[in-house]
């Protein structure tokens, strides 16, 4: 179990970058959203999706700040920065790189 | 999404340990409390709802642990970060503040520049000459090493070559003994000129461990009688004479008109503080007699022990074979004992305690500046004490202010650090010029370097103390006073602070008192010195050594005839009243030889009297103005082919001859018999305060040497008569060489004796001078601003019809009491400490009452003076106004 968070992490590391492109959420919505985004294919305990969000702000990727949730709830919301927004697309782009590869490989076999 | 703005976060708090661990247990409640939520909105059993939200969150408690540990590192990030920024945002707020207030900046700058400035320009030559190591291989290993003999006149002599061999071959704790002494050549060129160099026996720079950067050392053998003459350059000498040109080596310069090959060059940082003045260095070239003489003493010797052998163990041995050799050899040996000295106490010892008392008092210099800066941000805080008591309102914590003034206080510090750093440089060089540029006996060369590494680390570490120990003061203060006090309108300036500030103008005071009272010492010890008759008259008197090269006067004959007609030459001129020859100047303390007398019982080896001696010329008593007691001076008479004849001094008529008259008496040297034929008045030898000892002149033409001192009464400035002496010298022999000539009074001034309380004169003068200028500005700071303060009570008092004058005698009074006070202390403490310099003053107690009322007198007058310009205010204090302005 702990191998494999260890192997996804970069990979939802990503994916959680792409989740807060579109604005500031709290993490329940994140993890809410890659798991009905990848139609419950990924199949990862929340509890990875928040050391993802915790470790992005400590390197500076992502803020967090205080508020009020839908549901009337305090919530901790977090919102890319413009390193994590720069971090974003250098993964995104080394990732399609990393996937074409895979599949190219895979189809000639 | 409304965001909740973080309390802790509005006042710029940084997250604590359970913020956090609260912070991420909210976060995770919210996250399995929507999650419920949702699930039972499906249709979960509320039970059921709760336990698949906590399966698809995974182990709670780790996840927990691990967010906690994540925040807790980014926490502590942010706020070193955060530190570290508010520290660049303290320097900057520091720097516009400094700006805005100019006159407080520059002189709290002028300050700190004074005292870091005397303070690492002392401290430069104190680490230096005291506390570096000697620039030798493990110098603590190496000492000097002396004999000494109960009889002598200066208490220790050089060994004689046969003692030295016999050391190093008996000894038990030596790795090696070298020799050594001082001399001169003749350097041959076009102009010959004399230069000073260091003999040495083939081992000594293998001794010391200094290898030259150019060809080699000495090597066995070269030192020994009739070897072929090689030379060693310093590095100064190959720079200016040689081009450093890399290809001396092998060549060939003429030294007292014979060849000597050049097979080395010393490093450039090597020097001998003893012969600092060398500028080449040759194995020594006495002769064989005097090699193999006892009795003879001219080399001096350093010796380096074995790895673990301690002072007291070489000392033992050493006396050890003093003693064997006193049994061998009793009528050379009888009562000589030797003794070791360290090295480093050798060479600078005579000055360690000057040294040390200069740097006692630019320190005392440094205190002062550190008490008038501490006072100006005193002030410079009480103006201020309105802004900090809003900023503390406004919730800044004490030690967040403390930084602030801490920071400025720094800030401040390293401007003065670099103010110091230039003023060093000016006085380093400014001292460099009253330091004399000739070797004095007994006194290492002043070095002055340059403000390299350690000295500017000094500094910094100096000015650094000084900021954060002078600066914390006023910031303590300040951030103590309570908030009510300081933002009630109308109070400048709480009273609890002039207490402070005046208790540092009066320590001020105090170590000016000090200060100033020790340069007067030291001013009535010169006046004292120098008023001693000398026991000849110096004025008009020019002196130069006349140098013959070796080669061409190797007989007595010759040189007596030399120098015979350069006296006829120089007779003969306008401009000279007379000239005359001697071996040995005054205060030079020259050669002694053990003496009996004719007609009395033979002494015991071991116990013959001493004297000095010297030859001169036959008008050298008259020239110099040295009177005749009794008996005649020399005549032409008197030379080698007639009986040997001795004028002696009163030191030795008196101690000898009580109760006869000494001239028609004889003494005998062991070798000759010398009669009496005059007594002449004494002429210091040695030290202008010790007592003249036993002195014996003997005439020039019956033996003469190859190094003697003209002296020359004339009206002629100095250079008119240098080129009077030059023209006389070349025109009997082109190839005798002349030192630099120097007037007689220039001669006394640069004797060791003069000269050791002349600097400290002048420095501790000069120190005295800033540490009254500095009192100066600190009591005109606090007085004025004082009366600043109490503009209202001052308009109230002339309201109620006070008189000027007794508004102008209320501000004096305060200035005077502060001078009081520190002028009690200071002279107290300068008492306490006074007899710590007793033994460098002459003919004044360090507890002399004159010099004490004298300094309290003018340290008086100045703070009076301080206050004058600020009691005048107080006077015009117009009473509508002040009492408007509230």
């Amino acid at each position: 179990m702990a191998a494999d968070l260890d192997l996804l992490q970069g990979t939802l590391d990503t994916l959680v970058l792409k989740t807060l492109s579109w604005g500031p959420r709290h993490g329940y919505a994140v993890a809410r959203w890659i798991k009905e985004t990848s139609d419950g294919t990924l199949q990862v305990e929340d509890r990875a999706l928040y050391v993802s969000l915790h470790r992005l702000e400590e390197r500076g990727w992502v803020e967090s700040q205080w508020g009020l949730s839908e549901n009337n709830r305090r919530a901790k919301y977090y919102e890319l920065t413009t390193a994590g927004r720069r971090q974003l697309q250098v993964k995104a782009s080394e990732f399609t790189a990393y996937a074409h590869a895979v599949f190219k490989i895979l189809e000639t076999a | 999404m409304r965001r909740i703005p973080g309390v802790r976060r509005l006042l710029h708090l940084g997250p604590t340990r359970r913020s956090i661990v609260r912070d991420v247990d909210d976060e995770i409640r919210f996250h399995i409390e929507t999650r419920v939520d949702a699930l039972m909105a499906q249709g979960h059993s509320r039970s059921d709802a709760d336990r698949i939200a906590r399966e698809e969150y995974g182990d709670m408690n780790a996840a927990r642990d691990e967010l906690t540990a994540i925040d807790e590192r980014f926490a502590a990030r942010m706020a070193l970060r955060e530190w570290l920024a508010s520290w660049g945002q303290d320097v900057r707020f520091a720097l516009r503040g400094l700006r805005a207030r100019p006159g407080f900046t520059l002189a709290v700058l002028l300050t700190l520049g004074l005292g870091v400035g005397a303070n690492t320009a002392i401290f430069s030559i104190v680490d230096d000459m005291l506390l570096r190591p000697l620039p030798y291989a493990q110098p603590d290993r190496l000492y000097h090493l002396w004999e000494t003999y109960p009889g002598s006149l200066a208490g220790r002599s050089e060994a004689s070559y046969p003692d030295y061999l016999d050391w190093s071959v008996r000894n038990r704790v030596f790795q090696d003994i070298a020799g050594y002494q001082g001399g001169g050549f003749l350097l041959g060129g076009s102009e010959p000129r004399t230069v000073s160099a260091g003999k040495t026996t083939a081992n000594f720079f293998d001794l010391l461990g200094v290898r030259p950067i150019l060809g080699r050392g000495f090597a066995a053998g070269e030192d020994a009688v009739g070897a072929p003459r090689v030379v060693l350059l310093t590095y100064g000498l190959w720079q200016r004479d040689f081009g450093a040109d890399r290809s001396v080596l092998g060549r060939t310069i003429t030294l007292d008109g014979a060849s000597a090959t050049i097979v080395g060059v010393l490093p450039e940082a090597f020097h001998f503080a003893r012969l600092s003045n060398a500028e080449l260095w040759a194995p020594i070239d006495r002769n064989a007699q005097m090699r193999a003489n006892r009795g003879s003493h001219w080399l001096n010797v350093v010796a380096r022990t074995r790895p673990g052998v301690t002072e007291q163990q070489a000392s033992a041995d050493l006396s050890r074979i003093m003693r064997d050799l006193a049994k061998e050899y009793p009528p050379s040996n009888a009562a000589r004992d030797g003794s070791v000295i360290p090295l480093h106490d050798e060479l600078v010892g005579s000055v360690r305690s000057t040294l040390l008392l200069l740097y006692a008092a630019v320190v005392v210099v440094l205190l002062v500046a550190c008490v008038n800066v501490a006072n100006l941000l005193l002030m410079r805080g009480a103006h201020r004490e309105r802004e900090i008591a809003v900023r503390v309102a406004l919730g800044a914590g004490r030690g967040r202010l403390i930084r602030q003034l801490l920071t400025e206080s720094l800030v401040l510090a390293l401007g003065g650090c670099i103010a110091g750093l230039v003023a060093a440089r000016l006085a380093l060089s400014s001292l460099a010029a009253i330091l004399p540029n000739h070797p004095m006996r007994g006194i290492p060369r002043f070095e002055i370097g340059g403000l390299d590494a350690r000295v500017v680390v000094y500094a910094l570490l100096t000015s650094a103390v000084t900021g954060i120990v002078f600066g914390l003061l006023p910031a303590l203060r300040l951030t103590r006073s309570t908030l009510h006090d300081s933002i009630k309108t109308g109070t400048r300036g709480s009273g609890g602070g002039s207490m402070l500030r005046n208790s540092l103008v009066v320590a001020e005071v105090a170590l000016t008192m000090m200060l100033a009272s020790g340069a007067v010492l030291f001013a009535r010890s010169l006046i004292g010195l120098l008023a001693i008759n000398p026991g000849f008259v110096p004025e008009h008197v020019v002196t130069t050594t006349v140098v013959l090269p070796a080669v061409r006067y190797v007989e007595s004959s010759s040189q007596a005839a030399f120098f015979r007609r350069l006296l006829e030459e120089l007779r003969g001129t306008t401009g000279v009243q007379s000239a005359g020859l001697v071996s040995k100047l005054p205060l030079d303390f020259g050669n002694s030889f053990s003496f009996s007398i004719l007609g009395r019982p033979t002494p015991e080896p071991g116990r013959f009297p001493e004297a000095s001696y010297r030859e001169a010329s036959t008008d050298y008593f008259r020239t110099i103005g040295v009177r005749a007691m009794s008996g005649r001076v020399f005549g032409v008479a008197d030379d080698a082919h007639s009986p040997a004849v001795a004028i002696i001094n009163q030191t030795l008529a008196s101690t000898y001859f009580a109760n006869q008259d000494p001239v028609g008496q004889a003494i005998s040297t062991g070798r000759d018999t010398i009669r009496i034929v005059g007594v002449v008045a004494n002429v210091p030898i040695g030290n202008l305060d010790e007592k003249v000892p036993a002195t014996v002149y003997l005439p020039l033409a019956q033996s003469p040497e190859r190094n003697m001192a003209l002296v020359m009464r004339t009206n002629a400035d100095l250079a008119t008569a240098a080129a009077i002496v030059h023209r006389a010298v070349s025109s009997i022999d082109a190839q005798v060489g002349l030192t630099q000539a120097m007037t007689m009074d220039d001669f006394i001034g640069a004797s060791p004796s003069v000269f050791m309380r002349r600097l400290p004169l002048v420095l501790i003068g000069a120190f005295a001078v800033i540490a009254l200028a500095l009192a100066f500005v600190g009591i005109y700071g606090v007085v004025s601003y004082s009366v600043v303060q109490r503009t209202r009570e001052m308009g109230i008092r002339t309201a109620l019809g006070a008189q000027p004058r007794s508004l102008m005698a209320l501000v004096v009074r305060h200035g005077g009491a502060m001078a009081a006070a520190g002028i009690a202390l200071g002279a107290a403490g300068a008492l306490a400490l006074g007899t710590l310099i007793q033994g460098m003053l002459y003919g004044v107690r360090s507890a002399d009452p004159l010099t004490y009322l004298f300094v309290a007198c003018a340290l008086g007058v100045t703070t009076i003076a301080a206050t004058l310009l600020p009691a005048r205010r107080a006077m015009r204090v117009d009473p509508a106004s002040a009492l408007r302005a509230e």
